[in-house]
């Protein structure tokens, strides 16, 4: 016991002498960037990493078949140069890259592809739960693939189970992009810690909690990075973020606080970037409770409202007010598709319609703490009942943690409840996924669920338009919800920096960047 | 002449007592200052400047006096509120949870303390193990387990804290009945073939009314301590509640972006408010001491 003891604490203290030596020596300077974020990557896998943390650096450190231009999910050529769907729409053919070199020396090739997909996806797969985990590619593609098969060393054949609209676009998708199988073979579970892709950027080491470095892949098939390499810093504190902004110890930061903008905004040697995200914040109703089963409260409680006051003075201006569950920027938007505009006089009307004229005692629920969607749900909270009260309701607010919070809602325990949701900014994961599946509105009608199914099997794109438009048309008459806003994702970097890019999912892109 | 002088005694040992509270100037300082917020609390409807709940985000986070802001005397919050009225509304709250908890827990307390201690034996065991079982829990934790069973609200939170406290009651209860049982006076009672209840009331409890009330007191300051701690975590009440402890919290996040007085109001009335409590309470114990007395 006293021996392990005494172990332990030379340990400790050689690796606090080694990490003086590291920080204090070779962060600095060079041809780097750095970027502060609230947290730390968990899980360096596509296939595995969910939170932001990880997809910004899974980014860079890999490539998937395609990739999005710009911010548009429009798709490019990247480790697929060439691609081909079939007849019936149900077989997608890609040709490989040649000449593509994983960061571990081995070959880009089909046997990559097949063994990045079926590890995840093909319970019989040697790699099958190799890494522990939720899987988004197994959330978004695991029920339309049916078979991955390599033709030759660089042909793939995508066989899926039905036609599926969003396919090619969630290519281009993080969780879809190829990982070295040596190195799955090498590390084994340990892969997370030994991320090899065949991105921009090697991984160069992980200090957890602390700094992860990435140095700049000499041998990139593409555009190769103008840095040396990039290095993301963990900095809970977003008030610390500021300050090592501005005293240039890190070169950018994430997860800006609304509040500072104003502060970076008049800083001449700092530059904000902010992009409208593609997520929802709104209130939903529980359609299965009385008297929200009935569509005139659901429209009164939208006429009543002020969504407005609270995008000027929640988000301070910087995020935009949602008119139904689809973020503006993604495809197929209907701007005819709402709002309700601000009345009270009509909500009153609307609920003496309905029988209501006295009002109803009502709960809302809301949650503790910022998330992607919204930084003070409380406040949010706050205000929309002081819109109810105004006309008549009795409204009373409960908070919670996120899980109890989540968990009310999951039992379906809720009438009102702020909730929010952010996702590929693709149609159907706003109108199916959420609206009619995810928003815990209970408002499934049949018709409209047609509509998504139909949108999701054609790659007609009039089509998927105009399903699209009438689905969104179908939502705001049913009212399942209060849409309040979509939050701007924001970011700032030092204005030496140059092509730093933050995408709709508030992840980094700073393959393309430069310092002065 | 001897029997006077013993039908005197009680009287004179309150009037001991209140001449004893008198010397205490810190004491009386601190009573003073609790009838200064208990008066907050009663009159708030007629010296609040503005509806302590409705807010108006237009006047977010204005700057007080000290700004010349003299319709917002001590500044708005992060939705436009005016602090002074609503910490002014926040007495209110501060001192109904206080009283509830303490009658909750002077109720209950006394009661399985008093049987306990009265009645001995496998009751006093039973009741025993339970406070136990209670005081082995950390207080903060009990009362978020309550919460998490019972729901939110102010009044489950009431009764979380009230829980927190009760096996503390019983056990301050149980101790003093313990020794005043055995006191000759009881015993004669007893002898002369007087009920159970008779004992308890007429004799029992008025000799151990002493240090319950002085605990009572000291509870009070933690009770709103606990209700502010509550508050803060942001569960427990309606965040509109002008509730001391939520609107410190929510204040927390300015007070780097010079925002200050969000935080420091609030902050100021639970310290003085829970430091005039405990006095109170201090001052209390030395007057009722029959042993502090020299």
């Amino acid at each position: 016991m006293f021996k392990c003891k005494r172990f332990f604490m030379v340990m400790l203290s050689t690796l606090l002498i080694l990490s003086g030596c590291v920080k204090g020596k070779e962060l600095e300077g060079g041809n780097d960037l750095t970027i502060a974020r609230s947290t730390d990557a968990e899980m360096i896998d596509p296939g595995h990493a969910m939170a932001e943390g990880d997809i910004d650096v899974v980014f860079h450190l890999f490539d998937g078949l395609v990739q999005f231009k710009n911010r548009d999910l429009e798709v490019e050529p990247a480790l697929a140069t060439d691609w081909d769907v079939s007849e019936d729409g149900k077989t997608w053919t890609f040709q490989l890259r040649k000449g593509v070199k994983f960061h571990d020396g081995t070959d880009f090739n089909a046997d990559a592809v097949v063994h990045s997909f079926k590890r995840i996806l093909d319970k019989d797969h040697k790699f099958y739960g190799l890494i522990k985990g939720n899987s988004y590619l197994d959330y978004l593609l695991g029920d339309i693939i049916e078979d991955v098969v390599k033709m030759n060393d660089y042909e793939v054949k995508f066989e899926l189970k039905r036609k599926f609209a969003p396919f090619l676009t969630y290519m281009g998708y993080y969780s879809q992009f190829v990982v070295s199988p040596a190195a799955l073979e090498k590390y084994g579970e340990d892969f997370i810690n030994h991320p090899v892709g065949t991105g921009p950027f090697k991984f160069k080491r992980w200090k957890k909690g602390e700094y992860l470095e990435l140095t700049a892949n000499e041998d990139y098939w593409g555009e190769k990075p103008k840095i040396d390499s990039l290095v993301f810093k963990v900095v809970p504190e977003s008030s610390t973020r500021l300050m090592e902004l501005q005293n240039g110890s890190v070169d950018a930061i994430k997860n800006i606080d609304p509040k500072q903008l104003e502060t970076i905004e008049k800083n001449d040697e700092l530059k904000a970037l902010s992009v409208p995200g593609a997520n929802t914040f709104f209130m939903s109703i529980n359609t299965e409770k009385e008297p929200f089963d009935d569509v005139k409260v659901r429209q009164a409680l939208n006429h009543a409202v002020n969504t407005k006051r609270i995008v000027e003075n929640i988000y301070e201006g910087d995020g935009t007010r949602a008119i139904n569950f689809m973020p503006p920027t993604v495809f197929s938007f209907d701007k005819n598709a709402g709002p309700y505009r601000y009345d009270p006089d009509q909500a009153k009307a609307l609920l003496q319609e309905a029988g209501y004229e006295d009002g109803f005692k009502v709960k809302l629920n809301t949650f503790e703490g910022a998330r992607t969607y919204v930084s003070q749900p409380v406040q949010a909270a706050e205000l929309i009942a002081s819109d109810l009260k105004k006309i008549g309701l009795d409204v009373e607010i409960e908070t919670n943690e996120w899980a109890k919070h989540a968990d009310i809602m999951d039992n379906g325990k809720h009438e009102l409840s702020l909730t929010g949701w952010f996702d590929v900014p693709y149609p159907s994961n706003f109108l199916k996924t959420l609206a009619l599946e995810g928003s815990r509105t209970k408002y499934h009608p049949e018709d409209l669920q047609e509509k998504a199914k139909k949108a999701l099997a054609t790659y007609d794109e009039e089509k998927q338009l105009k399903l699209y438009q009438e689905l969104q048309q179908g939502l705001h008459e049913g009212a399942p919800i209060v849409p309040i806003a979509h939050s701007n994702y924001s970011a700032a970097v030092r204005s030496d920096v140059k092509g730093f890019v933050l995408d709709n999912l508030g992840v980094v892109r700073a393959h393309k960047a430069s310092k002065k | 002449m001897s029997i006077n002088k013993t039908a005197q005694a009680p009287r004179s040992f309150i009037g001991e007592a209140f001449k004893q509270f008198r010397k205490n100037r810190l004491a009386v300082t601190s009573f003073i200052l609790v009838i200064v917020i208990m008066l907050l609390g009663v009159l708030a409807p007629l010296i609040a400047l503005e509806d302590p709940v409705n807010p108006s985000p237009e006047n977010r986070l204005q700057p007080g006096f000290w700004a010349g802001n003299f319709d917002h005397p001590l500044g708005t919050d992060e939705l436009g509120r005016d602090i002074y009225s609503r910490i002014v509304y926040g007495a209110q709250i501060s001192l109904k949870v206080g009283y509830t908890v303490i009658l909750i827990t002077a109720i209950f307390g006394t009661l399985f303390g008093l049987i306990s201690a009265y009645y001995g034996g496998m009751i006093d065991l039973i009741l025993m193990r339970i406070t136990d079982i209670f005081l082995s829990f950390p207080p903060l934790l009990l009362a978020l387990s309550v919460i998490a069973i019972l729901g939110t609200g102010l009044e489950n939170a009431m009764l979380a804290i009230a829980l927190i406290y009760i096996p503390q009651m019983a056990r301050i209860v149980r101790s003093s009945v313990l020794t005043v049982k055995e006191l000759p006076y009881v015993e004669a009672s007893k002898s002369l073939g007087a009920k159970n209840s008779f004992i308890i009331i007429g004799h029992i409890l008025p000799n151990i009314l002493a240090p319950s009330v002085v605990y009572l007191t000291l509870l009070l300051a933690d009770a709103i301590l606990y209700t502010s701690a509550l508050g803060f975590l942001g569960i427990g009440i309606d965040p509109s509640t002008p509730e001391w402890g939520a609107m410190l919290s929510k204040g927390r996040d300015y007070i780097i972006l010079g925002q200050w007085w969000v935080t420091v109001f609030p902050g100021i009335m639970i310290a003085l408010t829970v430091f005039a409590f405990n006095l109170l309470g201090d001052g209390l114990r030395e007057a009722l001491d029959p042993k502090m007395d020299v």
